[in-house]
């Protein structure tokens, strides 16, 4: 019996440490002092536990010629991060710093499960919201954005927008107001009693008809709209999904900030 | 000419009873069919002319009538008396609706239909304050009518689809004519002046296969009234009353369009007919918070109608209700989608 607890405890010992204990920041570009490193580092390891996506932080003055998509994705296969298991379950947040404002690049990765709940359409949603941050200088508070908005939006059932306006509960509490105003007040308007005839009532059947009827055609207009990509917000973005080099698929989005 | 009518075996007066539909006697509890009952046992005096005042036959009191009463009962014997000469001539009702529902089944269905109130304040719901309750045949012509309608519009059909990055919006714009006959037979428009239109309105609908040939016992024992407004007067009431019936099938004829505008519409309405009636309604007073409201029950379906009085206490207590019903609705199946608390 013994035996058995201590290879339990020997078991708990190895596991979550393992995982616990990996890198999630890389700051090649050095934008983040030592205190802010171990931050992120505390917090990514804290949010992939809760999560159970393996967060991480890429930033590099010298991609060496790739675009912070590429990067990220060469990142992912050599070196297979994942929650539980190696090329699994992951999130990269990947800053391409440069001196000149457009050659910065951000890209957001979604790899393995998590791509189920990180479309294309909300990394570009989350990317649209930390670029600002990033423009600002601010690299830390839009690491911890990224953390954030990737946690909450795991939690979203795929079907939904998460920004979507019936998750908020302003939205709610004024559909409940207007709902509980129209009940009481077809309540109140009805309580005298309501007229229940209608042109059925008294109709004569037999000798009521059209005798006559035109629907003549006579023109048509057509109108037409260009369908808006979303991706030309902010320093512009470009398509996210796709395969990596490796042969592993994600979602995601590239922008510059 | 007052109208008394005596029950052939016993000689008490008789009135009509709304469960078997026939003249009874309280006495003896004889039945009588109306069509059966034989003239002799119509006892007339006559009167002189637009008196507001009869001396009852039975008892020998003095029967007070309004100008419009046709009939009543005597305030101290309880004879039925029927005024027949506010009955004849131009005056004469063609139909009539008898009761079906007695006086205690119009007292029971108001006051269970108190207690359904809602809204209303609590001590409305007891129902013990009725000050009176009366039945009463009022005067309401009845017309058939003959529509022609013409009707020139503007249809759109709207199509909406996408062909590679743009979004289409076809509308097709249709020249929309119709020309309807629309008929409609008894359309009853109430001809007292003393009933609130609006109140007599929603009395409907009342079933037309109990319409029966108009004769005086029909009355005994209940107040009726005589119409103060002509049918010619009341024309342009039952047009207004038709307008939203014509419009609502003219609606229906042009159907399968994303929008309809009317560029005009004409409705000529010809009266080919029209009737005289008289239809049964149980009229209720009844006091509460120093206000005597009135309602009213058609006298064949049970229908009530009458605003009663609204308690806002309880108006906000369904408002609170249902509004923080729906949110906590609202609020579960979005986290149940996994939207956040707050």
């Amino acid at each position: 019996m013994r035996k058995l607890v201590l290879v339990f405890l020997l078991f708990f010992a190895f596991t979550i440490p393992v995982m616990a204990d990996g890198q999630h920041v890389y700051d090649d570009a050095a934008l983040f002092t030592d205190t802010e490193k171990a931050e992120l580092e505390q917090l990514a390891a804290q949010y992939s536990e809760k999560s159970e996506v393996e967060l991480i932080v890429l930033t590099s003055d010298d991609m060496g010629g790739r675009n912070a998509t590429e990067y990220a994705n060469d990142f992912y296969d050599d070196a297979g991060p994942g929650y539980d298991h190696s090329h699994g379950s992951t999130a990269i947040l990947t800053i391409k710093m440069a001196d000149t404002k457009q050659d910065r690049e951000v890209d957001l990765g979604a790899y393995g499960v998590a791509k189920e709940h990180l479309s294309d359409e909300r990394m570009i949603q989350i990317r649209e919201m930390i670029a600002p941050t990033l423009t600002d200088g601010n690299f830390v508070d839009a690491a911890k954005q990224f953390f954030d908005k990737v946690e909450e939006y795991l939690e979203v059932n795929p079907n939904v927008n998460p920004e979507g306006i019936f998750l908020k509960t302003w939205f709610q509490l004024a559909v409940a107001l207007v709902v509980g105003a129209v009940v009481v007040g077809s309540m109140i308007f009805n309580m005298g009693g309501r007229v229940t005839v209608n042109h059925g009532t008294y109709v004569d059947q037999q000798n009521s008809r059209v005798v006559n009827k035109r629907d003549r055609f006579i023109r048509k207009t057509v109108h037409k709209t260009k369908i808006q990509k979303n991706n030309n917000k902010s320093g512009g973005g470009f398509g996210g999904g796709g395969m990596t080099s490796g042969g592993h698929s994600r979602t995601g989005s590239r922008g510059g900030f | 000419m007052l109208l008394h009518y005596k029950c052939p075996s016993c000689g008490s007066d008789m009135r009509f009873d709304s469960e078997s539909g026939r003249l009874s006697c309280d006495s003896c509890g004889r039945h009588e069919h109306i069509d059966t009952y034989e003239d002799d046992y119509i006892t007339q005096q006559f009167e002189e002319d637009e008196a507001k005042e009869y001396h009852c036959k039975n008892c020998g009191a003095v029967v007070l009538t309004d100008a419009d009463t046709t009939s009543t009962s005597c305030s101290f014997c309880g004879a039925g008396v029927v005024l027949a000469d506010r009955l004849t001539g131009k005056l004469a009702p063609t139909m009539v609706i008898p009761f079906t529902i007695s006086k205690d089944e119009a007292m029971q269905a108001f006051k269970k239909w108190c207690k359904n109130g809602r809204l209303t304040p609590k001590g409305f719901m007891t129902a013990n304050r009725v000050k009176g309750i009366t039945g009463m045949y009022v005067p309401f012509w009845m017309y058939d009518l003959e529509n022609d309608v013409e009707v020139e519009a503007t249809a759109t059909k709207v199509k909406t689809y996408r062909r590679g990055d743009y979004r289409y919006t076809e509308t097709r714009y249709y020249d929309v004519y119709r020309d309807i006959d629309v008929n409609y037979l008894k359309v009853p428009v109430d001809a007292s002046e003393k009933m609130n239109d609006e109140l007599m309105d929603k009395l409907e609908p009342y079933h037309y296969n109990e319409l029966k040939d108009f004769k005086t016992p029909y009355l005994a024992g209940y107040l009726a009234e005589k119409y103060n407004y002509t049918d010619k007067e009341l024309f342009g009431r039952v047009k207004e009353k038709i307008k939203t019936f014509i419009d609502s099938y003219v609606a229906s004829t042009i159907s399968g369009y994303s929008s309809v505008q009317y560029k005009h519409k004409d409705i000529r309405t010809r009266q080919r007919k029209s009737y005289y009636v008289l239809l049964p309604v149980w009229m209720v007073y009844y006091d509460f918070d120093k206000q005597e409201h009135t309602f009213a029950m058609n006298g064949q379906t049970g229908k009530i109608v009458g605003k009663p009085p609204l308690s806002y206490g309880k108006a906000a207590l369904w408002f609170s209700g249902i509004a923080g019903g729906t949110f906590v609705v609202l609020k579960s199946i979005a986290m149940f989608l996994g939207g956040g608390l707050l």
